[in-house]
């Protein structure tokens, strides 16, 4: 199982994380010997008993709208203004 | 008054009744010997100061009094939740858990925030961004995780209970290495309101005290269903502590997975306590039955994709705009994204995310994550085949005793593989429970068993006969008397 540099970084940006350099071998190390031994659910996926289970999920309650009180929320936030949360400007004009 | 050290919740409530000491006595001992021991110990992330727990719960109710520590990934109002991790360390939780609600009404006590593994992932509390927590058997070996904190604290008698969470183990692993008892109740019975999610379809609130009786009296008052969860299950709370006779349920039959007892790498000394163990459960009336429950050879693997893929998207809402910690001098949101997350998150997050965006990415998903999910129904339909024939399971709780701190820095699988025992009730979201059944060089074992959907009353009953005819529970570590 390969996972080069590259595909790192790839899925770094994908998770919205930058890595500092001298963090990546030890990450490709990890995740390469993760992977290698999750893939071992392979060698059951072709059992018959297997290819019958259907995937069941839990019973969920009606996911119906609760009201809260946006001040507690807005409270958390590292930055607000106005009731709204602050973030860099994401349109140039 | 004598030292409340090691006193059971049972303990301290005949002492109220019979006025032999008061509640106050009681968190007054309970604070000096964290301050006395913590130090070496690092179970707390913070003790609150003592007026504070007091005026958070009632005077009355069946925990009147009972002073527990609580993990720091469950929310205690206006206390921090900061999941030992630098991105929420200043995090306060604006409401309670649905738990700990319950807990306060009924008198418990929370002194403080229990040390864990960021987010709760790992098996050692070595992830904790904060601090190292040590096993109170040996200051040189891990507590085990990823309640590390919960855990230790209650072993070293610095308080008779403690919740923790788990979601392949991170109750029972750590209690079995700490020498105490961990329950995982049944996937839905206690409401995840207001605990941090890490893999919402396997975490569950568990409990940790000293004996079965303690345990069984906590899970009273936070168990049954709660509209605030969507996966709460229907059902009320029992009163668990009526079953615990001393005896086993007449005509109980035990199945051994030998496949499991008998796997690679299990420790000599833990095999010879589980023997030893089936002896006693024979003695006591049950039928002992070999069977085996080969995917659970699978379920490491499984947990591995599952709980990674859940953890890529429930830690996704970290991002630096509406809680937790911001990275400074950013100047696109991208930027600000990026940055929070990685000044914010500890490597194991970091590897355990980016293992999660890759099982679920478009040319991979089929290949990890819909076959875990596959073999995950084979792990439920085995299991429900194995309760036809018993009423409950037996396993270690984990390969060995406490490892050393750092024992897998060049190889973090074989940490990742201590979930082994544990992870397959996770994943088929049955009941379980480690007790502890011996000790190899001073060092404690656990014993694990598990039962069908909602067999608590049963699995406790039986953990508790086990206990009453063993002597393993009445061992303390002498360094915190």
């Amino acid at each position: 199982m390969e996972i080069t540099k590259e595909d790192l970084l790839k899925l770094a940006k994908l998770s919205a994380l930058t890595l500092q350099e001298e963090e990546i071998p030890a990450l490709i190390k990890q995740i390469k010997s993760v992977l290698f031994y999750a893939r071992s659910v392979q060698k059951l996926a072709n059992n018959d008993l297997v290819a019958t289970q259907e995937i069941t999920h839990p019973h969920l309650r009606a996911d119906s709208v609760r009201l809260c009180s946006s001040q507690e929320i807005m409270n958390e936030a590292p930055e607000h203004a106005e009731g709204f949360f602050v973030v860099p400007r994401i349109i140039e004009g | 008054m004598e030292s409340l050290a090691f006193a059971t919740i049972q303990q301290l409530k005949t002492g109220y009744a019979t006025g032999a000491f008061t509640p106050n006595d009681v968190l007054q001992d309970c604070l000096n010997r964290f301050k006395t021991y913590d130090k070496k110990l690092g179970t707390a992330l913070e003790i609150f100061e003592q007026r504070s727990i007091v005026e958070c719960s009632n005077t009355t109710g069946s925990l009147a009094g009972i002073p527990g520590i609580i993990k720091d990934n469950i929310c205690q109002k206006e206390r921090i939740t900061s999941c030992a991790s630098k991105i929420l360390a200043n995090y306060r939780a604006p409401y309670d858990a649905t738990a700990i609600g319950r807990l306060k009404k009924e008198g418990a006590l929370l002194v403080g925030r229990a040390n864990c593994d960021e987010f709760a992932m790992g098996s050692s509390t070595e992830t904790s961004a904060f601090q190292k927590t040590f096993n109170p058997w040996d200051l040189s070996k891990v507590p085990g995780g990823s309640s590390g904190g919960s855990i230790a604290a209650v072993a070293a008698g610095l308080v008779p209970w403690s919740l923790g969470t788990e979601t392949g183990g991170s109750v029972r692993q750590p209690a079995a290495l700490c020498g105490i008892v961990g329950l995982k109740p049944t996937y839905g019975l206690i409401s995840r309101y207001g605990v941090v999610a890490y893999a919402s379809s396997l975490d569950q609130i568990g409990i940790a005290s000293r004996t079965v009786k303690d345990t069984a009296a906590v899970l009273e008052v936070i168990a049954g269903h709660d509209a605030a969860d969507a996966t709460s299950l229907g059902v009320s709370a029992q009163s668990y502590t009526a079953a615990l006779t001393g005896k086993i349920p007449e005509g109980l039959t035990v199945g051994i997975i030998t496949n499991a007892v008998y796997a690679p790498g299990v420790d000599k000394a833990m095999i010879s306590a589980v023997e030893d163990s089936i002896k006693v459960l024979r003695e006591l009336g049950a039928t002992i039955k070999e069977i085996s429950i080969p995917s659970m050879d699978y379920g490491a693997a499984v947990y591995f994709i599952i709980s990674r893929a859940e953890a890529a998207s429930n830690l996704a809402r970290f991002d630096g705009v509406r809680y937790g910690v911001r990275a400074d001098d950013v100047t696109t949101l991208a930027d600000l994204y990026q940055k929070s997350r990685a000044e914010g998150f500890g490597s194991e997050v970091k590897a355990r995310i980016i293992i999660g965006n890759y099982v679920l990415s478009a040319g991979h998903s089929k290949e990890f994550y819909l076959n875990a999910l596959k073999v995950q129904q084979l792990m439920r339909f085995e299991f429900q085949q194995a309760f036809k024939e018993v009423d409950v399971v037996l396993t270690p709780t984990a390969p060995s005793t406490a490892f050393s701190f750092d024992a897998f820095a060049d190889d973090k699988l074989q940490m990742d593989l201590q979930d082994y025992f544990t992870c397959a009730a996770n994943l088929v979201g049955i009941p379980a429970i480690s007790i502890p059944c011996g000790f190899s060089n001073n060092l404690p074992l656990g014993l694990q068993l598990m039962g069908p959907h909602l067999s608590e009353d049963r699995l406790l009953q039986v953990a508790h006969a086990y206990e009453q005819r063993t002597e393993w529970h009445k061992h303390t570590p002498q360094a915190f008397l």
